[in-house]
């Protein structure tokens, strides 16, 4: 007999095996993404389970790039200062290094904010700042702070995934146990590149060729001596021993990453098909002996292909299950965006679950979610990969004078705000899904991430990104007090709750304000620059933070009516040229 | 004179009490509008000078390529805007009147609120920065570095 368990807190103690959970969504893999994807399903609402295999996340880094879109939906959490904490300090990420040895002769330096200037402007652009902070940190807060409508189930390896009449089945084992069976709706596959279910649903891997093998050794020591005064996220070595990058994971406690890509058939052999003294690879690095390193311990050692995966599909012909995160797309690290494109995926595809759940919208909306994301995880795998071959032609060249020559070419790896604010989804017939990469310029048109602007409330600052992280927002100047009535008239958007704001401009006091005038006021014009609304014009706001439509607010009913209906019936954004009336 | 609100004779010894712990408390459930407006009274011009005056005590120093200069400009609408230079060196803080040390190698501009809350560990600069509080100009690496070199880490975050 099997028992029916409802989803607890995380901290319940664990079902027995052999018993029967229910829940919205069975999510299978508690890496970033897994979590993150509870995390965003619970807040709408929608019961999630997550399968997991390890019993403790892991305590190998591997990511540690947060880029500014990530730690926003990371805010939206309210885990942004507590990532922030664990990571590392703005002043030892603002540059990056190369050098001989890490000991030895600097070779070229490149400021990431160079400028209080350059510092300024990302503070225009968004309330947070990028970070650097370890996934097994990450990993580690998303679960600590799990709602209590969403739960972990660890030391369970989901084995398969079977159709139900009213969604899925995933089975999995327990250490010596019976199984344990999930039944949901829908299946979140974000189970890694290596995980085993996409196959049996039919979602089958793609993969180009490989860029090369790497060993990561992760570590601790004091190196201080060698990095005060010119703090670095990360430092390339090349010397005639080793030729990587040194990654910065925590300079405070002293504990960092060495990465060392094969560039050669000899190194292939020297670093995998031999025995390798990893004390001396760090100490190369470093260009001290050992003894000379205090406090240097080795904690694990990884090697790993390094290139980009994906997948013939997202979603299996059934409807039922959905592939997120590493298990839809792998790229190489340089850019450092595989984990903040999973999170991202998961933040598309919650809110359109949970419309799907609600039965306020088609399961065509589904569809929308890889027609939206595998075109921006394609992108930032052409990047990654430019930035992984130009980086292996820089390790391979020569440590001399002329080296720094043309290092601001490679800007583009490090400093990619342009990619990480400015993706849009469906963009027009021949656009890239990102125009500029290094230069972020705010646009408030559809698919694009709505701008961030500071609105002020009796002092209180609230950011326009802010005013649609649970549901639909209409966000409009002061010529579009209507959208308040038309928002209470339609008081949800595809099940979700719609709100409408009214944001007055810079110059308005509170004295400006009446019952029915502007809720917030611009703070120093930003608003009006980047949504440029015109007269009664609003913009509408989807919950995952990117423009629906623009409505022009001539017949507001209408507008609202016609733009909902598209993407609960079609899950197409109304085209950017299109005109809604 | 601006007058000010009337703060209870317990808030107001806790604003001039110097300990962060006092003024944070102080701080807590108290109207941004409130605050400001009395900061921008003589009596809150007395506190922020106090502040300004005391804080070479919460110096730690730390590595210093020669002396910097750190300019701080206080906003306190509709009165008088206040400045000070703090002169570092890697173990030594001086507060002067500026324009006797020459040019800032950074320059701090924020409202009288902000300050005290900068001042207090009660907000990080970097989250005064990044809503729009806190302008910066010049040298960018030593204003980052502000708060640690004043022990001024929020409760739980890195000194």
């Amino acid at each position: 007999m099997t028992a029916h368990v409802s989803p607890q807190p995380e901290s319940d103690p664990q079902p027995e095996t052999g018993a029967l959970v229910e829940a919205d969504v069975v999510v299978v893999g508690g890496g970033p993404t897994g979590l993150a994807a509870a995390h965003f399903l619970a807040g709408h609402g929608v019961r999630t389970v997550v399968l997991e295999q390890r019993l403790t996340p892991s305590g190998h880094p591997r990511a540690t790039v947060i880029n500014s879109r990530t730690m926003e939906l990371l805010r939206h959490l309210g885990i942004d200062a507590a990532v922030r904490r664990a990571g590392v300090p703005l002043q030892n990420t603002a540059r990056i290094t190369w050098c001989t040895e890490l000991a030895g002769t600097e070779l070229a330096g490149l400021d990431i904010i160079a400028s209080a200037d350059a510092l300024m402007q990302r503070a225009v652009n968004s309330p947070v700042l990028p970070v650097i902070c370890s996934q097994n940190r990450v990993e580690a807060l998303l679960v600590d702070r799990l709602p209590d409508n969403a739960r972990v189930i660890r030391g369970v390896k989901a084995e398969e995934l079977a159709p139900t009449p009213s969604g899925v089945r995933v089975t999995a084992s327990g250490e010596g146990g019976r199984p344990l069976v999930v039944e949901a709706r829908y299946a979140v596959l974000a189970e890694g590149l290596h995980g085993s279910l996409r196959e049996t649903v039919g979602l089958e891997q793609t993969a180009a060729t490989p860029l090369g093998r790497l060993l990561d050794i992760h570590f601790s020591a004091d190196l201080s001596p060698w990095t005060a005064g010119r703090e670095s996220a990360l430092y390339w070595v090349l010397n005639d021993t080793v030729r990587g990058v040194l990654v910065t994971v925590d300079p405070v406690d002293g504990e960092w990453l060495l990465e060392i890509p094969a560039l050669s058939a000899d190194e292939e052999h020297r670093y995998f098909e031999q025995e390798v003294d990893h004390h001396k690879l760090i100490e190369a690095a470093i260009g001290k002996p050992v003894d000379a390193i205090e406090g240097l311990r080795i904690h694990s050692v990884r090697n790993w292909v390094m290139g980009s995966t994906g997948l013939t599909s997202w979603r299996s012909a059934d409807g039922r299950v959905l592939a997120a995160g590493d298990a839809a797309h792998t790229f190489p690290p340089t850019g450092g965006f595989g984990m903040n494109t999973g999170i991202q995926d998961a933040h598309n595809l919650a809110w359109k679950l949970a419309a799907v759940l609600r039965g306020n919208a088609t399961d065509a909306l589904l569809d929308s979610y890889e027609r939206e994301r595998r075109p921006v995880a394609e992108f930032n795998a052409r990047h990654s990969e430019t930035n992984a071959l130009q980086k292996r032609a820089l390790l391979q060249s020569d440590a001399d004078p002329e080296f720094a020559r043309n290092i601001e070419e490679h800007r583009p790896h490090f400093d990619f705000e342009g990619q990480t604010l400015g993706f849009s989804y469906e963009p027009g017939p021949g656009e890239s899904v990102v125009q500029d990469v290094v230069n972020y310029r705010p646009t408030a048109q559809a698919g694009h991430r709505a701008p961030h602007a500071w609105l002020d409330r009796d002092g209180d600052r609230i950011s326009s990104i802010d005013l649609a992280r649970t549901g639909f927002a209409l966000l409009t100047g002061p010529g579009g007090a209507v959208w308040r009535q038309v928002a209470q008239e339609t008081a949800t958007v595809a099940g979700l709750p719609l709100t409408a704001t009214v944001i007055g401009t810079a110059g308005s006091t509170a004295a400006d304000t009446a019952a029915d005038g502007p809720q917030l006021r611009d703070v120093n014009g930003a608003f009006a620059d980047s949504y440029a609304l015109r007269g009664a014009e609003a913009v509408l706001v989807r919950p995952d933070g990117h423009v629906l439509a623009r409505l022009p607010g001539v017949a507001p009913r209408q507008e609202l009516a016609q733009a909902v209906d598209r993407i609960v019936t079609t899950g197409l954004m109304p085209a950017r040229a299109e005109v809604l009336s | 004179m601006t007058v000010g609100p009337l703060f209870p004779p317990e808030r107001l010894a806790a604003l001039r009490s110097g300990d962060l712990a006092d003024v944070r408390a102080a701080l807590a459930g108290l109207p941004r509008a409130e605050l400001a407006a009395w900061l921008a009274t003589s009596e809150g011009e007395a506190v922020l000078r106090t502040v300004f005056e005391r804080m070479p005590e919460r110096y730690t120093g730390g590595p210093m390529d020669g002396q910097q200069t750190a300019r701080w400009v206080v906003e306190r609408e509709p009165a008088e805007t206040l400045a000070y230079d703090l002169v570092l060196t890697e173990d030594n803080c001086e507060v002067r009147r500026t324009g006797t040390s020459g040019e800032p190698t950074v320059t701090l501009t924020l409202d009288a609120v902000s300050f005290v809350e900068m001042a207090s560990a009660a907000a990080q600069g970097m989250d005064l920065l990044l809503q729009g509080r806190l302008q910066i100009q010049g040298d960018v690496h030593l204003a980052v570095r502000m708060e640690s070199l004043f022990g001024l880490a929020a409760p739980g975050e890195p000194g």
